[in-house]
């Protein structure tokens, strides 16, 4: 044992050795052979790190129009332990800023951090850029890095594209792992933020060694270890451009959404929310007064209507209801409902007479579809409007997307204040698509649902990306799903809504020879004195549909005087590629939704908002620059920042104060109830 | 005391003890109080301050310990042993988190890291427990006992607090119980091949192929067993096998962080920009070093935790090589002198607290300088008796100043019949 105990204490020595030796050679390679690689050129160095900012991935249309590129932009950057405060007025001219705002500039980078440069002025012109750079030495301290900024065509496509803005603190916190810093740019809404992972690109790094003064003195390891910048992926959507600009034109004074589908395969075409506003003004620098502005519209600009707004459907509703109630033997398609003019107190729009369901979605019968809900099991009905996405959040490639209201028997309890406190007659007006709230796209997806035959696709944006290697990328799609409905009964529900179209409605119709499926609805708004909501749904061609379309303008009267036309012209030029009713699209951008006001428009360009947003700044007087911000401090614009893209300020659509119904559900009657928690439910939160 | 006891003392020892807090006080100081200061935590400037004052602490606990009776260490082992482990248990509960870890109990306005007294309190148990060793063939049932009742749970307890640097010392106690256990050296080399192969595999795959073929080659020459044989081909090729597994499963950004190791330039952004410039810091110290509160990386605070976990790099910057290399050999120094007292004291208990010291030293000294110098993970653990952090310095010190009871005391020790 003595003699095994001698041989162990010796390994154990030379594993000490080994190891103490083997860290000895490391030092040996790092500070004697390597020592120069490391200390750079001159020993008086330290290495610092230069972030280069990736390109965001560029997106074009469905036809290859490029709807969103960069422009690159220098950025002013400060190191306050360099900076020379004497240097400032001379600077600040230079910048054509004040010296104030300078040293302003300077404090708050000093409290970030001394040593490290701070990026302090965004959008600095080249020109200016140049003239610091010629006197580089005049100003330690001072450097430029140049940023890439998002630069918008046409159309505007803002709520798809969504903005971008400086990561704020909560999300850096989250996100660091995934190699985000302080300055970095982050998607905040639309494609930006849903396929923000793809569109970001891979920043770059440049390894440099700065001497004491902070000055660059040499790159580290000649460059070897740098890595340059890598774009984000080409964005294909599935958008078609002219419909886009056509739809975003047309709604420029009203408030509402108008969402166009391929029934085939569920792509989008075009999905637009007015009153819009042109993305440039959210890229790059955005001035403090024109983020407020944005926010404090009372016809909410930010606000994607086209997923967000849930409204009742009113009368668009009644072809799913046909629907269901051929699919659960409620009615055969020759059964006849006799209509005299209402059902109780519920009033129809006519005395009918006797209405077969071809008849009655041609007609618009209330009295048919007050009958079919008393025939139908209310649970049943819950679950079929669920399957035909009404009510749940819908399956999009969007992250701001509303689910709406369906009601059940639990909500019913929970509004009527109990169990049995409510009666069949209760649900009578649902039949007629009151007391539900849907969004626009929820309405496309189900008409074209309708159009193609029952099979409900996933809506989608993105066909496809092209990665930094030149390759094909597919966004995940979930697979079409087959409504358990028979075909004759879709065959039969089209056929209505050709006769609603072609007969009924009318204005829907640009050439006779074209056969287009549709239904109006003019949904009862919550709210004394309102307009009602002019919603339409459609499809063309009838036979073999390429476009379903749904569009619902708050306030604006009936379906047929601003949905349906709208639509119609959407789905005219989409199947011929012309619009042969120029008169109509005028008529039709005249109309505007009920109390719509506008102090500044937003789409203008960059500039012409500015000079608008001063001039009504001035104008009224009131100080809507936040007092309470400090100079130095950040812009509220950060602080104020929607996370997810919803302007969370409640604040009712029109000038007007409407009487909206409290949020408190309970005691409250159907018929208004849930239209008016619908229209307010993205704002609380 | 006696004076006789005072003769028997290893003054070595108690020299590179000395010298290393010396050493590592002018690092803290350099790290907290010159131009850098301006950017780091207001509250580590008083780093320097509080770690000249344990030092003074310790100081007064080393001549305390120092006065104890080796009896009594044998009798409290196994109570202190349950107090400490009762304490790292409380600070699951009733503990603050610091750097992620729950293993801090806070008393006055100090922190005490409990996992870092579970060290001292382990070995001494782990001498207690060892001593009931009858037999001098190898006792693979102590062994068994010591590992699975001491060493596992209070691993197992401090992994569970996030305290993965610790823990990972507890476990690296394990091989060194079952070697001094008597354990078959070819079995000892089975145990330690998957963690050189893993290690080698992040590192450079084809190293750990060809370090796996040696072990086979190895232990065919050695012993002709083709069980064994098999068993070290399984040990190396089969760690680089499921290396290959894991990449798969795990998520990209986990992959990063373990290859990052290998390539800390290419994750620069991410993962490898601590190792980044830690390595920068050392290199570019040169053979002589920039001089005391000279070195840029550090004064322009570019390496992150540098009074603590990375305080390494600021000997390396401004001591240049003459300055690290010193504290290796001062390292060297204190192991090589606690191994040859342990051959001196004939009695399990004193032995396997030395052991069980230098393993502890040895780990610590392994990954936190492994680390800076870019060989290791980046797993935070301080380098004894350097690193700001009055726990660690306690803890240490305690072990080393029971180290040196024993050697004083090593007649105490009853006869055993080894």
């Amino acid at each position: 044992m003595q003699e095994n105990t001698r041989i162990r204490l010796n390994l154990l020595t030379t594993t000490i050795l080994l190891v103490i030796g083997l860290l000895a050679m490391r030092l040996v390679k790092l500070q004697i052979v390597d020592s120069n690689v490391y200390s750079g050129k001159t020993r008086q160095s330290s290495i610092q790190e230069e972030v280069r900012p990736a390109a965001r991935g560029l997106v074009y249309d469905r036809n290859g129009t490029l709807i969103a590129n960069n422009e690159p932009t220098y950025t002013m950057q400060i190191t306050p332990r360099f900076f020379k405060k004497e240097k400032a007025k001379v600077l600040a001219e230079l910048l054509g800023k004040t010296e104030e705002e300078l040293l302003a500039k300077e404090k708050e980078a000093r409290e970030y951090t001394p040593l490290r440069p701070y990026a302090v002025f965004k959008e600095v012109s080249f020109s200016i850029v140049t003239k610091i750079e010629e006197m580089n030495y005049e100003f330690p301290g001072v450097d430029f890095v140049v940023e890439q900024k998002r630069r918008y065509n046409s159309p505007r496509a803002a709520h798809i594209l969504g903005y971008i803005k400086e990561i704020s603190k909560a999300q850096l916190d989250l996100k660091k792992m995934e190699g985000y810093r302080r300055g970095d740019v982050i998607g905040q809404s639309g494609i930006e933020r849903f396929y923000e992972t793809q569109m970001r690109g891979e920043p770059g790094l440049r390894l440099v060694m700065k001497n004491a003064h902070g000055q660059v003195v040499s790159s580290y390891r000649d460059g070897k270890e740098d890595k340059d910048p890598i774009s984000g992926y080409t964005f294909h959507l599935s958008i078609d451009g002219r419909l886009q600009a056509l739809a975003e034109k047309m709604l420029r004074n009203k408030r509402g959404g108008l969402v166009a589908i391929d029934p085939k395969t569920g792509e989008i075409l075009a999905l637009a929310s007015g009153p819009d506003y042109n993305p440039a003004l959210l890229s790059g620098a955005v001035d403090r007064d024109v983020w407020i502005g944005l926010n404090r519209d009372p016809s909410k600009p930010l606000y994607n209507r086209a997923t967000l707004s849930v409204q009742p459907p009113g009368s668009t509703f009644k072809p799913f209801m046909s629907l269901i109630a051929l699919q659960d033997g409620a009615i055969t398609e020759t059964s006849k409902i006799y209509c005299n003019g209402g059902w109780g107190t519920h009033k129809c729009m006519g005395v009918h007479g006797g209405m077969d369901v071809r008849n009655a979605i041609r007609n618009s019968c209330n009295t048919f579809y007050y009958t079919l809900m008393t025939r139908l099991n209310f649970a049943r009905w819950t679950d079929w409007a669920h399957e035909f996405g009404f009510g749940v959040k819908p399956d999009v490639d969007i992250i701001e997307r509303s689910k709406g209201i369906i009601p059940d028997s639990a909500y019913y309890d929970k509004m009527y204040g109990g169990r049995n406190r409510w009666k069949t007659s209760n649900l009578v007006i649902l039949g007629i698509g009151q007391g539900l709230t849907v969004s626009p796209l929820q309405l496309a997806n189900y008409v074209a649902t309708v159009a193609n035959g029952g099979t409900k696709h996933m809506p989608h944006l993105v066909r496809y990306m092209v990665n930094p290697a030149g390759k094909k990328i597919y966004p995940t799609i979930t697979p079409p799903k087959k409504m358990p409905i028979k075909p004759e009964f879709f065959a039969a529900v089209q056929e209505g809504m050709r006769r609603s179209a072609m007969e009924h409605t009318r204005n829907v119709v640009w050439d006779p020879k074209v056969k287009v499926g549709g239904k109006t609805g003019t949904a009862q708004a919550p709210g004394r004195g309102r307009k009602d909501h002019s919603v339409f749904i459609g499809f063309a061609p009838l036979e073999d549909p390429k476009i379903a379309v749904a569009a619902l303008i708050e306030n604006a009267g009936f379906g047929a005087t601003a949905a349906a036309p709208m639509a119609s012209l959407v789905m005219e030029l989409y199947v011929t590629g012309k619009m042969s009713r120029q008169g109509l699209v005028n008529s039709v951008s005249g109309v505007s939704s009920q109390g719509f006001e506008r102090k500044v428009d937003w789409t203008k360009g960059v500039d012409t908002v500015l000079t608008a947003v001063r001039r009504a700044k001035e104008a009224s007087k009131t100080p809507v620059v936040a007092s309470t911000t400090k100079p130095g401090q950040k812009t509220p614009a950060t602080t104020n920042a929607p996370i997810n893209g919803a302007i969370q300020k409640p604040s009712a659509p029109g000038t007007r104060q409407p009487v909206t119904p409290k949020p408190d559900t309970r005691n409250q009657t159907p018929a208004t109830l849930p239209a008016g928690t619908g229209n307010t439910a993205p704002n609380r939160r | 005391m006696r004076r006789s006891l005072w003769e028997n003392l290893d003054y070595a020892i108690l020299f590179v003890w000395f010298c290393l807090i010396f050493i590592g006080l002018a690092a803290i100081y350099s790290a907290t109080n010159g131009p850098s200061a301006e950017i780091i935590d207001p509250q580590m400037r008083q780093n320097f301050g509080k770690q000249l004052g344990f030092f003074f602490i310790c100081m007064v606990m080393m001549v305390v310990v120092m006065s104890l009776p080796v009896r009594f260490f044998m009798s409290a082992a196994m109570g202190i042993y349950a107090f400490m482990i009762l304490l790292v248990i409380a600070a699951r509960f009733i503990g603050k988190e610091i750097n992620g870890a729950h293993s801090w109990i806070m008393i006055g306005g100090f922190g005490l890291q409990t996992s870092e007294f579970a060290k001292v309190a382990t070995a001494l148990a782990l001498g207690w427990v060892m001593s009931r060793a009858k037999s001098n063939t190898w006792d693979i049932k102590s062994a068994a006992t010591g590992i699975g009742l001491l060493i596992l749970p209070a691993a197992i307890l401090i992994f569970v607090q996030n305290d993965t640097g610790t823990g990972l010392v507890f476990l690296s106690l394990v091989p060194m119980i079952l070697f001094w256990s008597g354990m078959p050296l070819h079995w000892v080399s089975l145990m330690i091949t998957p963690a050189i192969a893993g290690y080698l595999t992040i590192i450079y795959e084809p190293a750990a192929l060809v370090f796996s073929g040696v072990v086979v080659v190895a232990l065919f020459f050695a012993t002709r067993d083709w069980k064994l044989i098999a068993l070290g081909g399984a040990a190396g090729f089969g760690t680089w096998g499921s290396f290959q597994v894991l990449y798969k499963l795990l998520l990209p950004h986990q992959v990063a962080r373990i290859k990052a190791l290998g390539n800390p330039e290419e994750y620069a952004l991410t993962t490898g920009y601590q190792t980044l410039q830690s390595k920068a810091a050392i290199g570019s110290g040169g053979f002589m070093g920039k001089g005391w509160m000279q070195g840029l990386q550090t004064q322009m605070g570019n390496v992150p935790e540098q009074s603590t976990d990375f305080v390494y790099t600021v000997i390396g910057e401004e001591f240049g090589f003459l300055g690290s290399f010193l504290v290796l050999v001062l390292f060297a120094i204190l192991l090589v002198r606690l191994i040859r007292t342990t051959s001196r004291i004939n009695h399990p208990f004193a032995q396997y607290f030395f052991v069980s010291t230098v393993g502890i030293f040895l780990t610590h000294i392994l990954i936190n300088i492994g680390m800076t110098v870019g060989s290791m993970p980046v797993i935070g653990i301080p380098l004894p008796f350097i690193s700001y952090g009055g726990s660690a310095l306690m803890a240490n010190t305690a072990l080393l100043a029971i180290a040196m009871n024993f050697q004083m005391r090593a007649h105490e020790f009853p006869a055993h019949g080894y």
